[in-house]
Protein backbone atom coordinates (compact mmCIF):
# COMPACT_ATOMS: atom_id res chain seq x y z
CA UNK A 1 0.00 0.00 0.00
CA UNK A 2 1.55 3.36 -0.99
CA UNK A 3 1.27 6.20 0.93
CA UNK A 4 -1.40 8.01 -0.63
CA UNK A 5 -3.87 5.12 -0.13
CA UNK A 6 -2.62 5.26 3.11
CA UNK A 7 -3.16 8.55 3.89
CA UNK A 8 -6.74 8.25 1.81
CA UNK A 9 -7.84 5.56 4.22
CA UNK A 10 -7.36 7.26 7.23
CA UNK A 11 -8.44 10.39 6.31
CA UNK A 12 -11.82 8.76 5.75
CA UNK A 13 -11.70 6.49 8.79
CA UNK A 14 -11.28 9.91 10.95
CA UNK A 15 -14.41 11.06 8.67
CA UNK A 16 -16.17 8.53 9.63
CA UNK A 17 -15.64 8.49 13.56
CA UNK A 18 -16.13 12.34 13.48
CA UNK A 19 -19.11 12.04 11.65
CA UNK A 20 -20.83 8.98 13.40
CA UNK A 21 -20.48 11.23 16.83
CA UNK A 22 -21.52 14.50 15.34
CA UNK A 23 -24.81 12.91 13.81
CA UNK A 24 -25.43 9.59 16.59
CA UNK A 25 -25.40 12.92 18.90
CA UNK A 26 -27.69 14.88 16.73
CA UNK A 27 -30.37 11.81 16.70
CA UNK A 28 -29.72 11.69 20.04
CA UNK A 29 -31.10 14.94 20.76
CA UNK A 30 -33.90 15.20 18.33
CA UNK A 31 -35.27 11.69 18.91
CA UNK A 32 -34.75 11.09 22.38
CA UNK A 33 -33.49 14.34 24.60
CA UNK A 34 -35.67 17.45 23.04
CA UNK A 35 -38.87 14.81 23.35
CA UNK A 36 -37.95 14.05 26.56
CA UNK A 37 -37.02 17.41 28.21
CA UNK A 38 -41.10 18.27 27.58
CA UNK A 39 -42.26 16.62 30.32
CA UNK A 40 -39.59 18.00 32.77
CA UNK A 41 -40.01 20.63 35.65
CA UNK A 42 -38.30 23.54 35.23
CA UNK A 43 -36.32 22.86 38.28
CA UNK A 44 -35.50 19.28 36.42
CA UNK A 45 -34.01 21.03 33.78
CA UNK A 46 -31.78 22.79 35.57
CA UNK A 47 -30.57 20.46 37.14
CA UNK A 48 -30.54 18.43 33.23
CA UNK A 49 -28.07 21.83 31.77
CA UNK A 50 -26.07 22.46 35.02
CA UNK A 51 -22.38 22.01 34.79
CA UNK A 52 -21.21 18.90 34.17
CA UNK A 53 -24.22 17.65 33.26
CA UNK A 54 -25.40 15.15 29.96
CA UNK A 55 -26.55 17.46 28.32
CA UNK A 56 -23.64 19.92 28.29
CA UNK A 57 -21.05 17.12 27.67
CA UNK A 58 -23.26 15.96 24.72
CA UNK A 59 -23.02 19.27 23.59
CA UNK A 60 -19.44 20.03 23.36
CA UNK A 61 -19.05 16.82 21.50
CA UNK A 62 -21.70 17.37 19.22
CA UNK A 63 -20.45 21.13 18.03
CA UNK A 64 -16.76 19.91 17.83
CA UNK A 65 -17.67 16.28 16.26
CA UNK A 66 -19.31 18.76 13.53
CA UNK A 67 -16.13 20.83 12.82
CA UNK A 68 -13.69 17.32 12.65
CA UNK A 69 -16.40 16.10 10.34
CA UNK A 70 -16.27 18.98 8.13
CA UNK A 71 -12.91 19.75 7.93
CA UNK A 72 -11.49 15.99 7.81
CA UNK A 73 -13.82 15.77 5.03
CA UNK A 74 -13.08 18.70 3.16
CA UNK A 75 -9.26 17.09 3.59
CA UNK A 76 -10.24 13.69 2.32
CA UNK A 77 -11.91 15.62 -0.70
CA UNK A 78 -8.79 17.50 -1.45
CA UNK A 79 -6.22 14.91 -1.12
CA UNK A 80 -7.97 12.86 -3.68
CA UNK A 81 -8.28 15.82 -6.21
CA UNK A 82 -11.74 16.37 -5.81
CA UNK A 83 -12.70 19.27 -3.70
CA UNK A 84 -12.87 21.78 -6.34
CA UNK A 85 -14.92 19.69 -8.91
CA UNK A 86 -17.31 18.64 -5.73
CA UNK A 87 -17.92 21.94 -4.25
CA UNK A 88 -18.69 23.25 -7.35
CA UNK A 89 -21.03 20.77 -8.54
CA UNK A 90 -19.25 20.37 -11.88
CA UNK A 91 -17.68 16.65 -13.20
CA UNK A 92 -19.27 13.55 -13.43
CA UNK A 93 -22.64 12.99 -11.72
CA UNK A 94 -21.18 10.85 -8.90
CA UNK A 95 -19.25 13.72 -7.78
CA UNK A 96 -22.05 16.02 -8.20
CA UNK A 97 -24.19 13.99 -5.86
CA UNK A 98 -21.44 14.00 -3.36
CA UNK A 99 -20.88 17.82 -3.90
CA UNK A 100 -24.49 18.47 -2.47
CA UNK A 101 -23.44 15.80 0.53
CA UNK A 102 -20.81 18.40 1.06
CA UNK A 103 -22.78 21.28 1.15
CA UNK A 104 -25.76 19.75 2.75
CA UNK A 105 -22.94 19.00 5.46
CA UNK A 106 -21.27 22.35 5.07
CA UNK A 107 -25.04 24.26 6.06
CA UNK A 108 -25.11 22.04 8.62
CA UNK A 109 -22.04 22.86 10.67
CA UNK A 110 -22.82 26.51 9.74
CA UNK A 111 -25.66 26.04 11.93
CA UNK A 112 -24.65 24.27 14.54
CA UNK A 113 -22.13 27.28 15.56
CA UNK A 114 -24.18 30.32 14.21
CA UNK A 115 -27.61 29.48 15.69
CA UNK A 116 -27.75 26.13 17.59
CA UNK A 117 -24.59 26.66 19.89
CA UNK A 118 -25.02 30.57 20.53
CA UNK A 119 -28.68 29.82 21.52
CA UNK A 120 -27.76 26.70 23.70
CA UNK A 121 -25.81 29.29 25.57
CA UNK A 122 -28.52 31.39 26.74
CA UNK A 123 -30.62 28.21 27.82
CA UNK A 124 -27.95 27.01 29.70
CA UNK A 125 -27.30 30.35 31.75
CA UNK A 126 -23.68 30.92 29.99
CA UNK A 127 -25.05 33.90 28.46
CA UNK A 128 -27.13 35.47 30.88
CA UNK A 129 -30.96 35.97 30.04
CA UNK A 130 -34.30 36.36 31.25
CA UNK A 131 -36.76 33.80 31.58
CA UNK A 132 -38.21 34.56 27.85
CA UNK A 133 -35.08 35.18 26.55
CA UNK A 134 -34.24 31.66 27.28
CA UNK A 135 -37.84 30.10 26.33
CA UNK A 136 -37.15 31.94 23.01
CA UNK A 137 -33.89 30.93 22.66
CA UNK A 138 -34.64 27.43 23.25
CA UNK A 139 -37.32 27.05 20.69
CA UNK A 140 -34.92 28.74 17.95
CA UNK A 141 -31.94 26.23 18.97
CA UNK A 142 -34.49 23.25 18.77
CA UNK A 143 -36.01 24.26 15.04
CA UNK A 144 -32.06 24.78 13.88
CA UNK A 145 -31.56 21.09 15.07
CA UNK A 146 -34.49 19.59 13.85
CA UNK A 147 -33.52 21.09 10.68
CA UNK A 148 -29.83 19.93 10.48
CA UNK A 149 -31.78 16.32 11.30
CA UNK A 150 -34.34 16.90 7.99
CA UNK A 151 -30.63 17.82 6.17
CA UNK A 152 -28.95 14.82 7.84
CA UNK A 153 -31.22 12.66 5.92
CA UNK A 154 -30.31 13.25 2.24
CA UNK A 155 -26.55 14.72 3.16
CA UNK A 156 -25.96 10.63 4.59
CA UNK A 157 -27.76 9.78 0.92
CA UNK A 158 -25.70 11.88 -0.80
CA UNK A 159 -22.34 10.83 1.12
CA UNK A 160 -22.82 6.96 0.79
CA UNK A 161 -24.69 6.31 -2.43
CA UNK A 162 -21.99 8.40 -4.22
CA UNK A 163 -19.23 7.42 -2.44
CA UNK A 164 -19.81 3.77 -3.20
CA UNK A 165 -20.54 2.91 -6.56
CA UNK A 166 -23.84 5.17 -7.24
CA UNK A 167 -23.68 7.07 -11.03
CA UNK B 1 -50.59 25.78 12.05
CA UNK B 2 -47.64 23.99 13.94
CA UNK B 3 -44.41 24.00 12.14
CA UNK B 4 -43.81 20.55 10.93
CA UNK B 5 -40.07 20.60 12.27
CA UNK B 6 -41.58 20.26 15.87
CA UNK B 7 -42.43 16.85 15.39
CA UNK B 8 -39.35 14.65 14.62
CA UNK B 9 -41.88 11.94 12.10
CA UNK B 10 -42.95 14.76 10.33
CA UNK B 11 -38.92 15.71 10.22
CA UNK B 12 -38.28 12.48 8.71
CA UNK B 13 -40.61 12.57 6.20
CA UNK B 14 -39.52 15.81 4.69
CA UNK B 15 -36.33 14.52 4.97
CA UNK B 16 -36.95 11.72 2.70
CA UNK B 17 -39.22 14.29 0.59
CA UNK B 18 -36.20 16.71 0.15
CA UNK B 19 -33.92 13.63 -0.46
CA UNK B 20 -36.14 12.59 -3.49
CA UNK B 21 -36.50 16.17 -4.71
CA UNK B 22 -32.59 16.79 -5.04
CA UNK B 23 -31.94 13.71 -6.33
CA UNK B 24 -34.71 14.00 -9.10
CA UNK B 25 -32.38 17.50 -9.56
CA UNK B 26 -29.43 15.93 -9.97
CA UNK B 27 -30.62 12.90 -12.41
CA UNK B 28 -32.11 16.08 -14.49
CA UNK B 29 -29.20 17.87 -15.05
CA UNK B 30 -27.05 15.58 -15.24
CA UNK B 31 -24.98 15.62 -18.67
CA UNK B 32 -25.61 13.04 -21.42
CA UNK B 33 -23.15 10.53 -21.56
CA UNK B 34 -22.89 9.86 -25.25
CA UNK B 35 -24.20 12.31 -27.86
CA UNK B 36 -27.33 11.52 -29.57
CA UNK B 37 -26.26 11.55 -33.28
CA UNK B 38 -23.65 8.80 -32.71
CA UNK B 39 -25.90 6.49 -31.36
CA UNK B 40 -25.90 3.38 -33.38
CA UNK B 41 -28.60 2.22 -34.90
CA UNK B 42 -28.07 -1.90 -34.72
CA UNK B 43 -29.11 -3.82 -31.74
CA UNK B 44 -27.23 -3.60 -28.55
CA UNK B 45 -26.25 -7.10 -27.33
CA UNK B 46 -25.87 -8.37 -24.11
CA UNK B 47 -23.12 -10.22 -24.69
CA UNK B 48 -19.83 -9.23 -22.52
CA UNK B 49 -17.07 -8.08 -24.54
CA UNK B 50 -13.59 -8.38 -23.19
CA UNK B 51 -11.89 -5.74 -25.73
CA UNK B 52 -12.59 -2.41 -25.10
CA UNK B 53 -10.94 -1.04 -28.10
CA UNK B 54 -11.81 -3.88 -30.85
CA UNK B 55 -15.78 -3.28 -29.80
CA UNK B 56 -15.32 0.87 -30.60
CA UNK B 57 -13.90 -0.16 -33.92
CA UNK B 58 -16.14 -3.03 -34.87
CA UNK B 59 -19.49 -0.39 -33.70
CA UNK B 60 -17.57 1.65 -35.95
CA UNK B 61 -17.88 -0.49 -38.99
CA UNK B 62 -21.74 -1.58 -38.34
CA UNK B 63 -23.01 2.32 -38.07
CA UNK B 64 -20.94 3.99 -40.98
CA UNK B 65 -19.85 6.62 -38.55
CA UNK B 66 -16.35 7.91 -39.70
CA UNK B 67 -13.19 8.21 -37.52
CA UNK B 68 -14.45 11.72 -36.57
CA UNK B 69 -17.78 10.61 -35.20
CA UNK B 70 -16.24 7.86 -32.38
CA UNK B 71 -19.11 5.84 -31.18
CA UNK B 72 -18.24 5.66 -27.54
CA UNK B 73 -16.36 8.53 -26.66
CA UNK B 74 -14.28 6.09 -24.44
CA UNK B 75 -17.42 5.69 -22.13
CA UNK B 76 -16.85 1.79 -21.60
CA UNK B 77 -20.42 1.29 -20.91
CA UNK B 78 -21.49 2.89 -24.26
CA UNK B 79 -19.01 0.54 -25.73
CA UNK B 80 -20.83 -2.77 -24.50
CA UNK B 81 -24.04 -1.45 -25.79
CA UNK B 82 -22.78 -0.53 -29.43
CA UNK B 83 -21.27 -4.45 -29.95
CA UNK B 84 -22.80 -6.81 -31.77
CA UNK B 85 -23.23 -10.44 -30.28
CA UNK B 86 -20.88 -11.37 -33.70
CA UNK B 87 -18.28 -8.92 -34.30
CA UNK B 88 -17.91 -8.16 -38.07
CA UNK B 89 -14.17 -8.06 -39.56
CA UNK B 90 -13.21 -4.99 -40.88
Amino acid sequence: MDGVLLGEYVLRWLHFLFGFTWIGLLYYFNLVQIPSLKNLSPEAKAEVFKEGSIARTALFYFRWAAVGTVLVGLALLGHKGMLVQALTLSGPTNLRGLGIGCWLGIVMLLNVWVFIWPNQKKVLGIIPATAEEKAAAGRTAMLASRTNFLMSIPMLFFMEAFSHGLN
Amino acid sequence: MKNPLETPGTTIVLGLLLTAALYGGLRLTAPATVPAESTPAVEASEAPVADETSTSETATVETGATESEPVASGDASASAEAAPAEPATP
